[in-house]
């Protein structure tokens, strides 16, 4: 079929999906957009936020990106996340787990330690994750 | 002479040595295979960033970030370490350890005081025993690095960098030439050269060389490889001209300081990889010489054995025709 979009979506250490697509929809810097066939390139930074991606058969496939980048010249569109996985794939008691451990190392750490934007940044991308489920 | 049964003792030690480096040497083996995968997964990633931020710096000019500011006075300096967490690989830690403390010293000379952040359990008690400060350590993740890893490493010297309690990062790894061979590296990674990225991402390119032939080896790599994808490029270019530009959003500039801290999480995730593959080839190595050389002690040994076996026999044998003579007599 010729009006689809080929889609990647790639995270740092692996290809996270790679398919054609339908429809696209990513948070944007200033506003959700949705991408199709022959749209205009544009390039772009992506806030926190789901990345849905339609299928021919339309079915959905919903991605959480934390960030990240993303590309499109019409026919191809590539997102580049920083850090992203499938909705379907949130683990909610290693998420909790997760989250106890970088607020004690959080506590633990005094004011003022570069060591501290990690643990915080850690904490609300997982609550992000639990808000999804 | 030592005895028969002690010779016989050794020549088993020596034997279930030389049957454990073996079985090292080839899970070594297996694993570099497993972390030149990983490397390779890795690339589109930091490909496709690097043409987007060779792009954008090619549009505009005002490309600001704080990372990329050079800070005026290095009072201190940030070196991150990358070794492993096992031994049994040769010289592959000390090599790394050795150039960082190098480098801690003369900028000790220079009045400037250092950080280390060590990867990998063997760097720790180096550092600790020459009191110098450690400020982040990871272990027990050198042979799999995860991702988390860079990311967490990035957020501490990026804070520490725009609130000036840094002024410099470099890293120390352990770049792996090929399967056989690492050569000891270390990079800027803060503040960012934006040079950089107007020159095609490859390994060869991000590496500081040890000696000038290997440099010219580089140049002689990358002159075959951009021949090769001189095809491609004219491809693409007649592609190109039929496209229209691209629209930035937010803006380009902001898109360019967006990237530069995935960049550098991309740069730190690609050492940790590198010397990731590395370990594993240093412990063939080191395998492969000492499994050789329990051969050539087995060698010798077993020639001891004998010759000891038979200088038995033959005082027996003298006894034995000793006494029978002197019962004929």
């Amino acid at each position: 079929m010729a009006n689809t979009l080929n889609c990647d979506i790639v995270t740092p250490d692996s290809m996270l999906f790679s398919g054609k697509a339908v429809l696209v929809s990513a948070p944007a810097a200033e506003g959700d957009i949705g991408l199709m066939y022959q749209c205009s390139p544009l390039m772009s930074t992506l806030r926190r936020g789901v990345i849905r991606i339609k299928n021919e058969n339309d079915e959905v496939t919903t991605f959480a990106a934390n960030g990240g980048y993303l590309e499109v010249d019409g026919h191809k569109v590539i997102v580049l996340a920083s850090r992203a996985i499938n909705v379907d794939e949130i683990d909610t008691a290693a998420c909790k787990e997760s989250i106890s451990a970088n607020e004690k190392r959080n506590a633990e750490l005094e004011e003022g330690n570069p060591a501290k934007a990690y643990a915080i940044s850690e904490i609300s991308w997982l609550n992000y994750l639990l808000t999804l489920k | 002479m030592p005895s028969l049964k002690h010779i016989k003792k050794r020549i088993n030690s020596v034997e279930s040595i030389k049957q454990i480096t073996r079985t090292m040497e080839m899970v070594a083996t297996a694993k570099i295979r497993r972390a030149t995968d990983r490397i390779l997964a890795a690339t589109p990633y930091s490909t496709a960033m690097l043409e987007v931020l060779e792009e954008i710096s090619a549009r505009s000019n005002e490309a600001h970030s704080p990372l990329l500011q050079i800070h005026d006075e290095v009072k201190r300096a940030v070196v991150i370490c990358v070794v492993s967490d096992r031994g049994l690989a040769g010289g592959f830690n000390y090599s790394v350890l050795r150039a960082a403390d190098r480098f801690i010293q003369s900028m000790k000379a220079e009045g400037t005081a250092c950080d280390v952040v060590v990867c990998g359990k063997k760097g720790l008690p180096y550092f600790k025993f020459r009191k110098i400060p450690v400020v982040l350590s990871f272990r027990d993740q050198s042979a799999d690095p995860k991702y988390e890893q860079a990311r967490e490493i990035t957020s501490y010297i990026i804070e520490a960098y725009t609130t000036g309690q840094a002024d410099r990062v470099v890293i120390f790894y352990n770049h792996t030439k090929n399967v056989a061979e690492q050569v000891s590296t270390s990079e800027q990674i803060l503040p960012v050269d934006s040079y950089c990225f107007t020159e095609v991402f490859s390994e060869s390119d991000t590496a500081v060389y040890t000696s000038e032939s290997d440099k010219a080896v580089a140049a002689a790599q990358k002159r075959a490889y951009e021949k090769a994808h001189e095809s491609d490029r004219d491809a693409s270019a007649e592609e190109d001209r039929f496209m229209g530009d691209f629209d930035y959003e937010p803006s380009a500039e902001l898109v360019f300081a967006e990237l530069i801290p995935s960049y550098v999480e991309t740069r730190i995730f690609h050492a940790l990889l590198d010397s990731a593959a590395g370990e594993q080839g240093a412990r063939r190595k080191a395998m492969k010489s000492a499994t050789d050389n329990a051969s050539d002690i087995l060698t010798t040994l077993t020639r001891v054995y004998n010759r000891a076996r038979q200088g038995a026999i033959t005082t027996e044998i003298t006894e034995i025709v000793g006494g029978a003579a002197a019962l004929e007599e």
